[in-house]
């Protein structure tokens, strides 16, 4: 889409200076202070004596004029935790966003409960009104970016005890008088699961349920599902418990548009603020056929509503500009395995996990993944997605298949490493390469009736051929391709009658397809009646629509 | 087996229940007869016509659970899924009738059809 891209580059470079939507002023300066709810946190606008303190939800209002963004800085019994800048008004202050780094993050986190006596880190409030902290630092933030040990100590009620930190490992330990010490923990995950079962999948929402509370959840390993039924009226949230480790369902009237943007970005932010932790997993439950025929993300059958692959990056970007970052996105739904939605998702995530063809209607196995992160806490995002591709490939490989299934981990350096090989096919087209492309297509798997190839495939062939036609810079390209794909860490599970994939598609019909209109729109396009007006599809900010364009247009359409 | 089927396809043929798909006679059927004869039926081709209702099947339209894409088909108060959306388009597609050519097939007790072909009508 190499004519609209100015135009795109110029829409994505006015929507990346929003976010805050610039400066605005106010008259009170509203917040909430989380790490769970923190009562007793003095909130300062920095450098004045205009203060306020948190209360028992970790909210706090301080009557000031002021524009935005507003510099708050923060106290516990004495000692600064640290500063922020506030960008808007009745924002969610986690440590995360104060020290901009999950890790370190993660160790104010943990003073926080440390002083609080809460070592598990698990407590869901606070109460650190009328303690006392006394450190010989400047502020905790400061001592954590400068990689710092110190050692805090603390008087609350009759106790005293200390807070030692040492960033430089990431650990923080309670340490009482006696000279026996503890150390403190904090969440490492928050798992969100968005269940839209407001569909054909109904049943399988209680069944993953059922699986789900098999699990005894670790304090470390914080899980809430939305879960919207059938029909109207009626929807439930799962939550793990701290304390039982069991995970607590609550029934609602509560009628979510799961199609919707905005109920995925409330629900992302709803239960971060809630529960901030340095590593958020969102999984995506539902219907599911990424850059395709709906090319959405959800489906809700009782609104008629769509989640578009677009509106999903929309809700992320908010996120993102809400300072919320999701580092593993998980698709428990079919082909959403392909590069176009790798693509999208890149900005956001440090892990996504997706099904390149039909995934089995039972879905993942989410007993045997949320054992794996409960009982290691500290998986990466790239490491729990091995382990759910490792669920999944385990859980279906000795099943009869009716269809080949995969399942992939893929990373941003992936998705922009096939893109970068798509935008040089693109230059590498020609009439006399064209013969080379028309075979390596024709001869390609496609994946299960869509106008979507397996991109492996695709691949392999258009080494042979290159290679045969001694196209060389075409051969080496290809290779990259096939070594890019073959590279990713995924679950291959074979039909049986032999067929297999290789774990990411990419669109590429034989002819040019109705839909193309709708697949080159870099920008915002009413390119059909059945998609909002604002629609586009994120991937055609590479070249592979332009490729696509030459080559029907070589090809005498 | 045979003799069910024989009976089945004797009735049809009474019926006048025959449909043709690129000049070859198929099976016509419904969905509730289908459903009701799963069966002796495992394994043939059939023809129905429906409505396709793309993902908004409801609870109580059995489901193999073969993808979790599958699609069902409304034939009156009967129902039956797919495998996978048929190849149409659960968004562009939902509510129009069509008309599937498909294999008779079962899991988990639950009768599907596999479509080999399916048509708007």
């Amino acid at each position: 889409m190499k004519k609209l891209l100015p135009l795109a580059l110029t829409v994505i470079a006015l929507a990346g200076c929003g976010g805050s939507g610039g400066s605005e002023n106010y008259s009170q300066i509203k917040g909430t202070f989380s790490a769970s709810a923190v009562e007793g946190v003095k909130v300062c606008v920095t450098g004045t004596q205009i203060c306020s303190t948190t209360d028992s939800n970790g909210t706090f209002t301080i009557n000031a004029q002021f524009k935005s963004p507003v510099n708050l800085s923060f106290w516990v019994g004495g000692v600064k935790l640290g500063s922020y800048s506030m960008a808007n008004n009745g924002e969610v202050i986690t440590p995360f966003k104060i020290m901009g780094d999950p890790n370190e993050g993660l160790v104010l986190a943990k003073f926080i409960h440390g002083v609080g006596n809460d070592t598990t880190g698990s407590a869901p409030l606070l109460n650190l009104s009328g303690v006392k902290v006394e450190a010989p630092v400047e502020s905790v933030q400061r001592a954590i970016e400068l990689q710092t040990p110190f050692n805090a100590t603390v008087v609350s009620g009759n106790s005293t005890f200390q807070v030692v930190v040492d960033p430089t490992n990431s650990t923080v330990d309670r340490c009482l008088n006696d000279g026996s010490c503890q150390p403190v923990n904090y969440r490492q995950w928050l798992i969100l699961i968005y269940m839209d079962a407001d569909n054909s999948l109904n049943d399988y929402a209680t069944l993953d349920l059922q699986e789900l509370q098999s699990v005894t959840y670790s304090p470390q390993v914080k899980l809430i599902a939305l879960v919207d039924y059938y029909g109207s009226g009626f929807s439930q949230v799962a939550e793990s418990d701290e304390l039982t480790g069991t995970l607590k369902v609550s029934n609602s009237t509560y009628e979510p548009d799961m199609g919707s943007p905005t109920t995925l970005q409330e629900f992302v932010s709803k239960y971060y603020a809630r529960y901030p932790a340095p590593k958020v997993a969102l999984i995506m439950w539902n219907h599911g056929d990424g850059w395709r025929s709906t090319k959405t993300a959800a489906e809700d059958a009782t609104s008629n509503d769509y989640l578009f692959m677009y509106q999903m990056v929309q809700a992320l970007n908010n996120l993102q500009a809400e300072g919320i970052k999701v580092n593993l996105i998980g698709f428990d739904e079919c082909l959403m395995g392909m590069e176009e939605v790798a693509y999208d998702l890149a900005p956001y995530a440090d892990a996504i996990v997706a099904s390149e063809s039909y995934e089995n209607g039972y879905g993942w196995n989410y007993q045997a993944v949320m054992e794996a992160v409960n009982q290691n806490p500290s998986l990466t995002p790239v490491e729990f997605g091995k382990r759910i591709v490792d669920a999944y490939g385990q859980t279906y490989a000795d099943q009869p298949q009716t269809y080949p299934q995969t399942l992939s981990l893929y990373t941003p350096d992936f998705a922009y490493q096939v893109a970068g090989y798509l935008d040089q096919l693109y230059y590498l087209l020609n009439e006399q390469t064209l013969p080379i492309f028309e075979r390596a297509r024709s001869e390609a798997k496609v994946v299960e009736n869509t106008n979507h190839v397996d991109l492996l495939s695709f691949a392999e062939n258009l080494y042979q051929e290159a290679s045969a036609a001694q196209e060389e810079e075409l051969a080496q390209v290809a290779l990259k391709l096939v070594q890019t794909v073959n590279g990713t860490y995924r679950a291959v599970i074979p039909s049986t009658s032999g067929e297999s994939l290789g774990g990411t598609a990419v669109y590429f019909p034989l002819y040019r397809s109705s839909d193309f209109v709708c697949y080159s729109a870099a920008v915002p396009t009413d390119c059909s009646p059945y998609y909002p007006k604002d629609y586009y599809n994120p991937f055609a900010r590479t070249l592979w629509d332009d490729f696509l364009n030459k080559y029907y247009q070589l090809e005498g359409e | 087996m045979k003799r069910v089927l024989s009976l089945i396809l004797l009735g049809a043929a009474l019926c006048g229940c025959s449909a043709t798909v690129n000049g070859q006679a198929r099976f016509r059927t419904t969905v509730g007869f289908i459903q009701s004869h799963c069966s002796s039926l495992l394994g043939k081709e059939v023809v129905i016509e429906g409505i396709y209702k793309g993902w908004d099947c409801p609870p109580d339209c059995p489901n193999p659970g073969n993808t979790r894409s599958d699609a069902c088909i409304f034939e009156g108060k009967s129902c039956i899924y797919l495998l996978g959306t048929g190849g149409l388009d659960p968004l562009k597609d939902l509510n129009k009738r069509v008309r599937v050519k498909g294999i008779v097939e079962q899991k988990n007790g639950i009768c599907y059809l596999k479509a080999v072909e399916v048509n708007e009508l």
